[in-house]
């Protein structure tokens, strides 16, 4: 009885001095952190992308709070209001939300457009698609279909859409963090801004061959023709290597170059008029 | 026993079932030359269009110190320089050369004649004693040679030997141990001769005091070949090495150490072992450029594969030629794969309306269906005991295909010469080599970086 009681005391006391180390160990190297941090934290989506151009959601929030205005210091990712947020917390006057931006694919080939005609036997894997050759539908400029994008996304804003075999953006979930550019081997994503009410216009190609070669490869490639830039009454799309380009910051989303495209290359988020 | 490396090394079926000869691939009325078909820069064209050229003429010129001419084969007006396909189909540009009936027939019949002489001359090595190393590396930069192994790095940059590094030892490589390929087989057989005069002219290039013809034992004609030529040389210096067949008996360091017993450390020349090797058609191209004055414009190549035996053949064709050209019966079904290159380290083609380039061996045509789909990895270490560079494939493609391009830059990922060992020999089927590849690429920017 006596030796248990010995064990338990020995225990207990042992414990308790290794208490004590702790407790002093802490004091002693104890870091002074702002709560501000952590709330600020707690307003980030917390995926960790990098589109801030600081090494996390946490690292963000102690930059804010060092520098102690939002000068430069923005979140693509946060949820609507969340800024504002942030800017009370840190008692600064919050700045304008800048334009959102989201993710648009720069190419249309999809499967009808651009059917398979050659057999790829390789890893499952744009990049290693694009190192071999040029893919399984004969358009070098074009996407591959093998989803690096939507493994990239953190937001599960990217999924392979199963009828065209292309990507599908998301819009609601799309942060415009940038990852996916990052990650396609044809640099086939461009970050857009949303536009008012949703209202986008792009040309849903990259193809540079000459304009009958890239016909004969899909079906709705842009052929450099440039109906579309003389269309365009605010002078937002130029020509160049045999792919049109629209600015987005003169683009005013009218639609008129929807409609003059010959392939149908130029994409819009909203239903075009047909000129009556 | 016979020699080889010590490392790996696999055991894929050779396959070398096309006929030994080398036919006469009719000139293209339309040459294709694409401006980079080498290591290193593309080169410049020198001709405008519709300029007129003639068999041999200089079309674009070498710009850097990494870099080779390219000649046009057949005399004809420049119609345009464009961009045109690759086989795998990346862009790439060309001059298109068009002859017109008459000079296609004149260059016709001149190159059947110069053939003949090649064919039938005797080992001469007077041309090399008569000449400075100096002399060799400007013809064979203004011949714009290129290794013809399938690695196309330019051969004047090679035989080019820097002071600092002593060469003793010239190791012309005859192995071809890539399955199908004939067409270094079929070139020792027919022009033996020629290739030891070459192996003569890269002596004197290089100082090098001895040169090793290194054929692989499953070559007996060759062996046998390369043998007389030697002993009609009666140069000393040259000698023939009977090798262990064994893939890929042909790499570089694997080579060398095979022949010398010296290893090449790691991302290290093999000059840095005193060694210089250059492929048997190498040494061909070089001769012909020194002696009979002709530029590269014409290899052999092979076309094998799954198509009727009478059409497994090898070829002399011209630089430019559309690979169309060459021919052979698409065997029936679905599932064709045309190679260009052999099984091994060769490229799908896709495109077949481009041209014939320096470094293309030939195609390979295979039907049916060779690679099963992917099964996890088993843990087994095929693919480390296949590899021979003594890499850990199976490592270096995990991190490829979770793009930890730093960790496969320090497991050597840059080594590896992307043989193909490692995919063979998988049990799982693991596309091993396709993400090592990519490493590859990305750690080399990381180191340059």
């Amino acid at each position: 009885m006596s030796s248990m009681l010995a064990t338990a005391l020995l225990l207990g006391l042992t414990g308790l001095a290794g208490a004590f180390v702790l407790y002093l160990t802490a004091r002693r190297f104890h870091v002074e952190e702002d709560p501000r941090i952590d709330s600020i934290e707690s307003l980030l989506p917390g995926a960790n992308c990098g589109a801030c151009g600081c090494r996390g959601c946490r690292d963000f929030a102690a930059t804010c709070v060092q520098r102690n205005s939002l000068e430069n210091l923005n979140c693509p990712g946060a949820r609507e209001g969340a800024m504002k947020e942030i800017a009370s917390i840190l008692g600064v006057e919050s700045l304008p939300e800048s334009k959102r931006l989201v993710a648009v694919l720069r190419c249309a080939g999809s499967c009808k457009a651009r059917p398979i005609r050659y057999a790829y036997d390789g890893a499952s894997n744009c990049a290693v698609m694009n190192a071999v050759g040029i893919g399984s539908r004969g358009c070098s400029w074009g996407c591959l279909g093998c989803g690096d994008c939507t493994s990239a996304c953190r937001f599960g804003a990217l999924k392979i859409n199963s009828d065209t075999g292309l990507p599908l953006v998301d819009t609601s979930l799309c942060t415009g963090c940038g990852l996916c550019v990052d990650e396609c081997p044809r640099s086939l994503l461009e970050l857009r801004p949303a536009g008012r009410r949703e209202r986008r216009v792009w040309v849903a190609c990259s193809s540079r061959d000459r304009g009958a070669v890239a016909r004969r490869q899909c079906e709705a490639a842009c052929i450099g023709c440039g109906k579309c830039a003389k269309e365009c009454p605010f002078d937002a799309i130029t020509l160049a290597g045999n792919l049109a380009y629209i600015n987005p910051d003169k683009c005013k989303a009218c639609g008129k170059c929807v409609s003059a495209c010959p392939t149908g290359a130029i994409h819009a988020t909203f239903e075009i008029k047909q000129p009556s | 026993m016979k020699k080889t490396f010590s490392k790996g090394g696999i055991h894929p079926a050779a396959e070398k079932t096309a006929s030994a000869a080398i036919r006469l691939l009719p000139l293209p009325q339309k040459a294709i030359l694409p401006l980079r078909q080498h290591i290193g820069a593309p080169a410049r064209a020198t001709v405008n269009r519709g300029d007129h050229v003639v068999r041999g003429q200089m079309v674009a010129e070498s710009i850097s110190a990494i870099s080779a001419s390219v000649h046009t084969p057949v005399s004809g007006t420049v119609t345009s320089i464009e961009n045109i396909m690759t086989p795998w189909g990346t862009p790439l540009e060309a001059i298109i050369v068009t002859a017109s009936e008459e000079e296609h027939e004149a260059d016709s019949e001149t190159r059947r004649l110069e053939w003949e002489q090649t064919l039938a001359a005797k080992t001469d090595l007077s041309p090399a004693k008569n000449i400075t190393p100096e002399e060799i590396l400007l013809h064979a930069a203004k011949a714009g040679i290129v290794g013809l192994g399938g690695a196309t790095f330019p051969t004047h940059a090679k035989l080019c030997v820097r002071p600092e590094n002593k060469i003793d030892t010239l190791i012309i490589n005859g192995c071809e141990c890539e399955p199908y390929l004939m067409c270094d087989d079929a070139l020792m057989r027919n022009c033996a001769p020629r290739i030891v005069e070459g192996a003569a002219l890269m002596l004197k290039a290089t100082g090098a005091s001895r040169a090793i013809i290194a054929v692989e034992d499953n070559k007996t004609d060759a062996i046998a070949a390369m043998s007389t030529a030697i002993a009609e040389a009666g140069n000393a210096a040259i000698s023939l090495e009977v090798i262990r067949t064994k893939y890929p008996q042909g790499g570089e360091k694997q080579l060398i150490e095979a022949c010398t017993g010296r290893r090449v450390g790691s991302g290290a020349l093999p000059a840095s072992v005193g060694v210089i090797v250059h492929n048997v058609a190498t040494a061909f191209a070089l001769r012909q450029a020194v002696t009979a004055g002709q530029p590269l414009i014409e290899r052999v190549v092979t076309v094998s594969g799954d198509i009727p035996v009478g059409e497994r053949r090898n070829y002399l064709a011209a630089i430019g030629t559309p690979l169309s050209a060459l021919p052979f019966t698409m065997p029936a079904g679905n599932d064709i794969h045309i190679i260009a290159g052999g099984p091994m380290m060769g490229r799908g083609a896709v495109n077949l309306d481009a041209p014939l380039t320096k470094g293309c061996c030939g195609l390979t045509i295979l039907s049916g269906t060779r690679r099963r789909l992917a099964q996890p990895c088993v843990r087994c270490g095929a693919c480390v005991e296949a590899c021979p560079m003594g890499l850990e494939p199976y490592l270096l493609s995990a991190y490829g295909s979770r793009q930890l391009w730093r960790e496969a830059a320090v497991a050597s990922v840059t080594d590896c010469l992307e043989c193909g060992a490692c995919s063979y020999s998988c049990p799982s089927s693991r596309p091993l080599l396709d993400f090592i590849r990519i490493a590859k690429q990305r750690a080399r920017t990381i180191k340059q970086d």
